[in-house]
């Protein structure tokens, strides 16, 4: 079958692989209809995620047909039309019984390594790392999918690919960035980073009754895109300045309070304005830290007091420089994780099939599988003002 | 949680081996051995490799290596190093412990009948129940060298605790124990497993054989960690992409 490949950065490859095969009775196989390029399959790209092996198959968005299922697998049925979520759990430990399923105990095969890493293991994850796994992701024509007994949901026929998709990650990813914050009546959220997780986490702090949204991005389009769909106003770094400058114009916007919610949806490659990201970018390239942890720099700075930073952005390893002070002296709370996608499944397939969402609002280019190399680099690059790429086998 | 004693890779003073010359040699030998039972686990991938045995530490130095976190890396591979070459002729104990979300009974009754363990223990190939409390054990190396004990059971307590030990004339003389512990809050059961091998000539004539991967306590937590996931969802994960299908396990 065909496959993207991971050959090293700013090197992926569409191989010609072995198709996938029942290994577990929990097992099924998925022929891939669609399938998105995620901003965190960037960090891979660029080479900014430790743990990646010349070869590996990539992709965590991925939805299709189910062709063939292991003997343990009853609930479904060879031809259903389903998503499936990028965190794989098993659904019977301890933390999956607790809705936390991107923490399950089971299905990281390579948990060990995770632990030496982070002290202990989450789940593993399609396509992204063999920290987290090792698992064949689902930028391919079929995809081996553990567990289908309690991951893949069944597509309603009245939602098409386009609008079920994202289930997968971006949305349930941006909906927990807002869910997992108390959210008060009247708050006020600020979300760095406006690619498609921070456009998720608008909508959805939309959708949960925020006061306001205030959208941080350096790309105009992005912007432009949160205003025009969700009303969020916006802030612009390269017109504030740095990171000081930040969280004076975020005080200012506030009438001196800060943001009740700051949510960091950008993670690791974060970009920023003068020496703060000169000196980050250095250390980056050098290898003495591992992120260039500019937003949530400024995401505890502008925090309101006894506020929380949400954190849906991927980290790998260390930063440094992190604000500890503000954290502790002003109470801050932080919530982060990978998305438990399993637990929000079903509540926004609701909100899909009632139509208070339509997802597909962050669409903006559609690709064969063929293509995607080419997708990479303009997705990288932003060019075309690049979103969010969908792509089919 | 209980305490844990902590391992002793430091066996008995055995002044023939006190020599610092005979102490680098061991070493070496050691190391090599063991490099090369990380090649043979590499070829053959899968968990029988060494990503899960005594070089996770390893792996993990090189995964992180990748970007960043060198001293740590570092650390860690010079820990490795102390688990294979550290020891000295005399007794290894390793143990290890996990907790599993399942009452104490159903995971006694699993372990208790032996037959079931090879699908959770990477290094045993078989196991022969002779009588109620006798049974032969059959283990393979990722070296391929392969070894076998008769053991029979010392102390079984349903629900709680069974201890054995190797009869004599074993290729690795050994005991073990494992005990089942109710977790606090009600979180199912703590496994706490410990096993002593009786090592009369040293880790060194056990590396031949590739037997040093298998005793390590990484390898002793991997197979309680595949205890664990048969327990609590029916299979081991795998994310292998180029091996023989199977039908994994079922509980
Ligand atoms: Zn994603
Ligand atoms: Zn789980």
């Amino acid at each position: 079958m065909k496959a993207v490949c991971w050959h090293g950065a700013q090197d992926m490859r569409v191989d010609n692989v072995a198709d996938p095969q029942i290994l577990n009775p929990r097992d099924a196989i998925i022929k891939v209809t669609s399938t998105a390029i995620c901003g965190s399959d960037l960090h891979l790209y660029g080479g900014f995620m430790p743990g990646m092996q010349s070869g590996d198959i990539v992709g965590h968005e991925f939805m299709g047909e189910v062709v063939e299922l292991g003997s343990a697998v009853t609930n479904l049925t060879v031809g259903n039309r389903v998503v499936v979520p990028f965190t794989i759990a098993c659904g019977q430990c301890f933390f999956c019984d607790s809705g936390y399923h991107s923490l399950c105990d089971n299905s990281n095969p390579n948990a060990g390594v995770a632990e030496k890493m982070w002290g202990q293991s989450p789940s593993g994850l399609f396509g992204y790392t063999h920290i987290l796994g090792g698992y064949a992701g689902g930028q391919a024509e079929y995809v081996r999918v553990p567990y289908a007994d309690v991951g893949p949901m069944v597509v309603p026929e009245s939602v098409s690919d386009e609008q079920a998709l994202f289930l997968t990650d971006i949305f349930p990813t941006g909906y927990q960035a807002i869910a997992q914050c108390d959210m008060q009546p009247g708050d006020t959220v600020a979300i760095w980073g406006c690619g498609p997780v921070g456009q998720f986490a608008i909508a959805s702090a939309k959708m949960l009754g925020a006061g306001r949204v205030i959208a941080i991005d350096t790309v105009n389009e992005r912007l432009d895109m949160a205003a025009r769909q969700h009303g969020a106003e916006t802030l612009n770094p390269r017109d504030v300045g740095n990171t000081l400058q930040i969280v004076e114009a975020l005080r200012d916007m506030t009438a001196g309070r800060g943001p009740d919610i700051c949510v960091d949806a950008v993670g690791l490659e974060a970009h920023g304005v003068g020496l703060e990201y000169w000196y980050d970018n250095v250390k980056q390239s050098l290898q003495m830290e591992t992120a260039r942890p500019i937003v949530l720099r400024q995401a505890i700075m502008a925090c309101r007091k006894a506020g929380t930073v949400s954190i849906p952005g991927v980290y790998g390893g260390i930063a440094d420089k992190i604000p500890v002070g503000a954290l502790m002296n002003k109470a801050l709370t932080i919530k982060t994780g990978q998305t438990h996608v399993q637990h929000y499944l079903q509540p926004l397939m609701d909100h899909v099939e009632r139509g208070d969402i339509d997802p597909s609002f962050v669409i903006t280019h559609r690709m064969r599988l063929d293509e995607a190399p080419e997708a990479y680099d303009m997705f990288q690059a932003r060019r075309d003002n690049c979103i969010k790429v969908v792509m089919q086998p | 949680m209980t305490s844990h004693r902590p391992i002793d890779y430091r066996g008995n003073d055995d002044s023939d081996l006190d020599s610092a010359r005979e102490r680098e040699k061991q070493r070496a030998l050691a190391l090599a051995a063991s490099v090369g039972s990380l090649m043979v686990g590499m070829r053959r991938g899968g968990l029988s490799g060494l990503a899960l045995g005594a070089f996770s530490g390893y792996l993990a130095y090189r995964a992180s290596t990748g970007r960043g976190l060198k001293g740590t890396g570092r650390s860690l591979m010079q820990g490795a190093e102390r688990t294979l070459t550290g020891h000295r002729a005399g007794p290894l104990e390793l143990s290890a412990a996990v907790t599993i979300a399942r009452p104490s009974e159903q995971l006694y009754d699993f372990w208790r009948d032996f037959t079931r363990l090879p699908a959770i223990m990477t290094s045993i190939t078989a196991v022969e129940i002779l009588a109620d409390d006798r049974s032969r054990w059959h283990a393979e190396t990722p070296l391929g060298g392969t070894y076998e004990w008769e053991a029979e059971i010392v102390e079984d307590v349903p629900g709680e605790r069974i201890a054995w030990r190797s009869i004599e004339g074993s290729d690795v003389p050994q005991t073990g124990e494992i005990r089942f512990v109710p977790a606090p809050g009600g979180r199912g059961t703590q496994v706490e497993l410990k096993l002593r091998y009786e090592l009369p000539h040293g880790l060194l004539a056990a590396a031949p054989l590739g037997f040093v991967n298998a005793l390590s306590r990484e390898a002793v937590r991997e197979d309680l960690r595949h205890f664990k996931q048969v327990m609590e969802a029916g299979e081991v994960p795998t994310a292998a992409i180029h091996t023989t299908p199977h039908e994994g396990v079922i509980r």
